[in-house]
């Protein structure tokens, strides 16, 4: 019988036969503290109770928190409805051009995330081509109707994504049982597939409203005077430099991100129904009647629609002269994006650097976590997920506040924009890494260790060659996350290091439209070609969206 | 497998580090310029002078605030652009660096800082941008006629049709406020701005944006400096461009960054951008007016003498109350 104490003794004892192993441990821990706990505790540590105050009594600062709410009820609804009804038509109604439906729905999460909002103003803004060119309309995509749908269609596939994992996740037996036992499809899916879904859909709700609470670039495009939090702190920021203020307003997204993921770590991922069956049933799903299948075909044609329009409409953008004037064909926008080539290659190259810190960072971590045992190894794993729940504008000012000034002055640097990419990817690349370890039995791993070999030898000689999919995966996703991020990036950006997203976002902010979507248009393209390199030498063994 | 994937991996490090290496003797340019603008003028000053430059560019204010934030190690070397009131605040501050430039004679006294910690190099006086097309077919049949006056723009038919920015950000924005601040005497200017706000659908954060807006036909009117209307203009939109009369103006101004990493290097470019041939580059690209005499009014813009600019547009009591009219602003306009 061992004491827990006991076993915490005998864990440092292990941990310190393997200096190597040990001096690791204690990088990754000294790196999370750096970059993801320092930057927190600054932004938290700053503001004074006068700031506070100041946020109680402002009312444009009450209004913003208000419109935050607002925004991330409706858009996190749309999305979840939207989203709900592509994954049961996909995952359950087994409607025709399933695949089709599945890579519509991976492109706004490849691009980056105000291309939709863009796109809204040229598509069903004052002088948009559907509003106003077809139906003659002048509707005025500013302010907060615009918006939610902007982020509808933003953050929708993050709710279907997590939806049909949840439905995947059901076995078909309980519902063919209560089918078979007389009930009637809807009571199925009434008293089965809900009550079963419903820990994962409020975990996946809960990731659309973070969200949909710390996006930037949409509000700041289609907002008008409708200011949320995250513009808010942005303004305050770039237009009075008044750092206290914005802390204020970063720590008031905090809250609610933080809360949901606290919630989905120790409550709902607790209760989280697993429906029991053992082996997979081999039962095909319970059909939907044939007529409600093709109401959800048609359903998933019409977002299907909107979101192709979107890309297309960025696509014809850039290659018209001007948009809702003079649609002549031109290659002049792209003149633009070679003169501001640099702001490209500053983002391919910024990604792939933050591309392969996370890999490694990722792999080594999971590698940590899931096969060792060392005190703080729940930290551990708790402090390299918790960036999830940290805004983007949070990352931002809180590495100004916290990398600004000597002992560690980073300002201006490479490091700290590549960091900011890094720590906002890695969540993402752990979870890959240690889902690919969940599927490596421990047992080659003993063998090695049997044989002699190190941890640190056993990790370089039998685990890395194993991970390599995983690792290609975390590093395409970090890439592909990293140069069309914006939110924190865009406070930490000097002359000379300037990315192509920021860029954008300026464009189209001037009214340059042709120009901003020509420039999108490349760093779409640039992220799907990387997409379509790892799907080359990884074929379908990594899935970065569960598709 | 794991080799080419390993070697991989380092060679995107190595290509990623590269450049980071051996660094020339670069100047850091924060702009308020157009993009495009800016890249094209810096690119000439290497040219000629060899002195590599790197900028940013964001609104005048948002930089003014950049200026003030980074004062314990300045970052950036050059502000380029943007009314002279943004750099006389920084001025007040202590904050920018005199420099004496041979080019000096050929500007006139009221265009630089007599104790020359700024320089102007440019002029412009605000304007209003209506979109034709939509005028003609919105407004004319209720029996408008083009706004003339700033006070036109109260009609209420221009209800939700008017853009113009917000003076946080945009110096242009600010030259607007104060403009009419000067203009009517504080009481009905702030009368004039509040009513006027009734019919502008929202202040963006560029200053130049609002031109680009009426441009489309997005909305109708757009508030600006003039050249960044005559622009769109040029590229053929239908706009049709109005000077009001007493309207406000700014001296454009280009000043050195108290510390920055690279002071000899900003020496160097005012001079350039000051010189005539850098200020005929200027002018011809971006349609603004250079304050030396001997650089051509560029194709397509209005010389200055035929805008009825106000008198009592005074750049220096707009750099000593600019934190209070922004204050006053912000209770007042904040939606």
């Amino acid at each position: 019988m061992l004491t827990a104490a006991g076993l915490r003794v005998r864990e440092v004892r292990w941990l310190l036969r393997e200096p190597a192993l040990l001096a690791v441990l204690l990088a990754v821990a000294a790196l999370l503290v750096l970059f993801v706990i320092l930057p927190v505790i600054r932004v938290l540590s700053v503001p004074s109770a006068e700031h506070w105050l100041q946020y109680i009594q402002r009312e444009a600062f009450v209004r913003a928190t208000r419109n935050s709410i607002l925004m991330a009820v409706l858009s996190t609804s749309s999305a979840m409805a939207v989203g709900f009804l592509y994954a049961y038509a996909i995952v359950r109604a087994d409607i025709p051009a399933k695949g089709l439906f599945r890579t519509v729905a991976l492109l706004p999460l490849v691009s980056p995330p105000f291309v939709t909002g863009l796109a809204t103003i040229l598509l069903f803004g004052r002088r948009g081509l559907i509003t106003h060119g077809l139906l003659g309309l002048t509707y005025n995509p500013y302010g907060w109707h615009g918006l939610w749908f902007a982020q509808t269609l933003s953050f929708f596939p993050i709710a279907y994504l997590g939806i049909a994992g949840v439905l995947r996740a059901i076995s078909p037996s309980l519902e063919l049982a209560a089918h078979n036992l007389g009930a009637r499809r809807f009571a199925v899916f009434r008293t089965i597939a809900v009550p079963l879904a419903t820990p994962g859909l409020a975990s996946a709700a809960l990731l659309v409203s973070i969200l949909v609470l710390a996006d930037f670039g949409n509000p700041m495009l289609l907002g008008g005077d409708f200011y949320v939090l995250a513009t808010e702190a942005y303004l305050q920021v770039i237009g009075r430099y008044n750092m206290e203020m914005a802390a204020v307003l970063c720590t008031v997204l905090l809250v609610p991100a933080l809360g949901f993921f606290l919630a989905q770590r120790y409550w709902i991922g607790v209760r989280a129904y697993t429906t029991v069956t053992g082996r997979p049933t081999g039962l095909t799903p319970l059909r939907v009647s044939g007529p409600v299948r093709w109401v959800l075909f048609a359903a998933c044609l019409l977002v299907a629609m909107i979101v192709l329009s979107v890309y297309l409409v960025i696509a014809a953008g850039a290659f018209v002269r001007v948009w809702g004037v003079d649609w002549t064909f031109t290659l002049k926008n792209f003149q633009y994006t070679l003169f501001r080539q640099r702001d490209l290659y500053n983002s391919v190259r910024f990604g792939a650097m933050a591309g392969v810190i996370t890999a490694v960072a990722a792999t080594v971590t999971a590698y940590l976590t899931q096969r060792k045992s060392f005190p703080g190894r729940g930290t551990l794993d708790f402090l390299t997920l918790l960036p999830v729940a940290l805004p983007g504008t949070l990352v931002g000012i809180g590495f100004v506040l916290a990398f600004n000034q000597p002992p560690i002055e980073l300002a201006g640097t490479v490091t700290i924009i590549v960091a900011a990419m890094a720590v906002r990817t890695l969540p993402v690349g752990y979870r890959l890494s240690v889902a690919s370890l969940h599927q490596i039995d421990t047992s080659i791993e003993w063998a090695s260790r049997n044989l002699g070999a190190s941890s640190l030898k056993t990790f370089a000689r039998i685990m890395l060659p194993l991970l390599r999919y995983a690792f290609a995966g975390s590093f395409i996703y970090s890439f592909v996350k990293s140069i069309n991020t914006l939110s924190a990036v865009v406070f930490l950006m000097t002359p000379g290091k300037v990315v192509a997203s920021a860029s954008i976002l300026g464009l189209a902010d001037h009214g340059y439209w042709s120009q901003a979507t020509a420039l999108a248009f490349s760093l779409i393209a640039i992220a799907l070609l990387a997409l379509g390199a790892l799907r080359l030498v990884a074929g379908r063994r990594v899935q970065l969206f569960d598709l | 497998m794991r080799i080419a994937v390993i070697a991989t991996a380092l060679v995107v490090l190595a290509v990623s580090v590269a450049p980071l290496g051996a660094q020339p003797a670069r100047i850091m340019v924060y702009s308020s310029l157009h993009e495009t603008e800016i890249a094209a003028m810096l690119d000439s000053f290497t040219r000629t002078t060899g002195v590599r430059a790197e900028f940013i560019r964001a609104s005048s204010g948002e930089l003014v605030a950049r200026i003030r934030a980074e004062r314990a190690s300045p970052k950036g070397d050059i502000h380029l652009g943007g009314p002279a009131d943004g750099h006389e605040v920084l001025v007040v501050d202590g904050l920018l660096e005199p420099h004496r430039s041979p080019e000096h004679k050929f500007i006139g006294p009221r265009f630089r800082d007599p104790k020359d910690r700024w320089h102007g190099f440019y002029i412009g006086a605000l304007a209003i941008a209506v979109n034709k097309t939509r005028f003609e077919r919105e407004m004319r049949p209720k029996g408008i006629d083009y706004p003339k006056k700033w006070e036109d723009l109260l009609n209420p038919a221009y209800k939700g049709e008017i853009v113009v920015a917000n003076p946080f950000t945009s110096g242009t924005a600010m030259t607007f406020v104060a403009a009419h601040v000067l203009r009517l005497g504080a009481d009905r200017g702030w009368k004039y701005l509040e009513d006027l706000d009734k019919n502008v659908n929202h202040y963006t954060r560029s200053g130049a944006a609002p031109a680009r807006m009426s441009a489309v036909g997005e909305f109708l009117v757009g508030i600006t400096f003039g050249h960044d209307i005559l622009k769109p203009i040029a590229e053929g939109h239908p706009i049709h461009i109005v000077y009001p009369p007493d309207t406000g103006w700014e001296v454009g101004a280009v000043s050195i960054i108290k510390g920055g990493p690279n002071t000899a290097g900003a020496r160097k470019f005012i001079d350039w951008q000051l010189s005539k041939d850098a200020g005929k580059l200027h002018s011809d690209i971006s349609l603004r007016i250079s304050v030396r005499s001997d650089v051509p009014v560029p194709k397509g813009a209005i010389p200055i003498t035929e805008i009825q600019l106000l008198k009592g547009y005074d750049l220096w009591w707009v750099a000593q109350h600019r934190d209070a009219l922004l204050r006053i602003w912000d209770s007042k306009f904040r939606r």
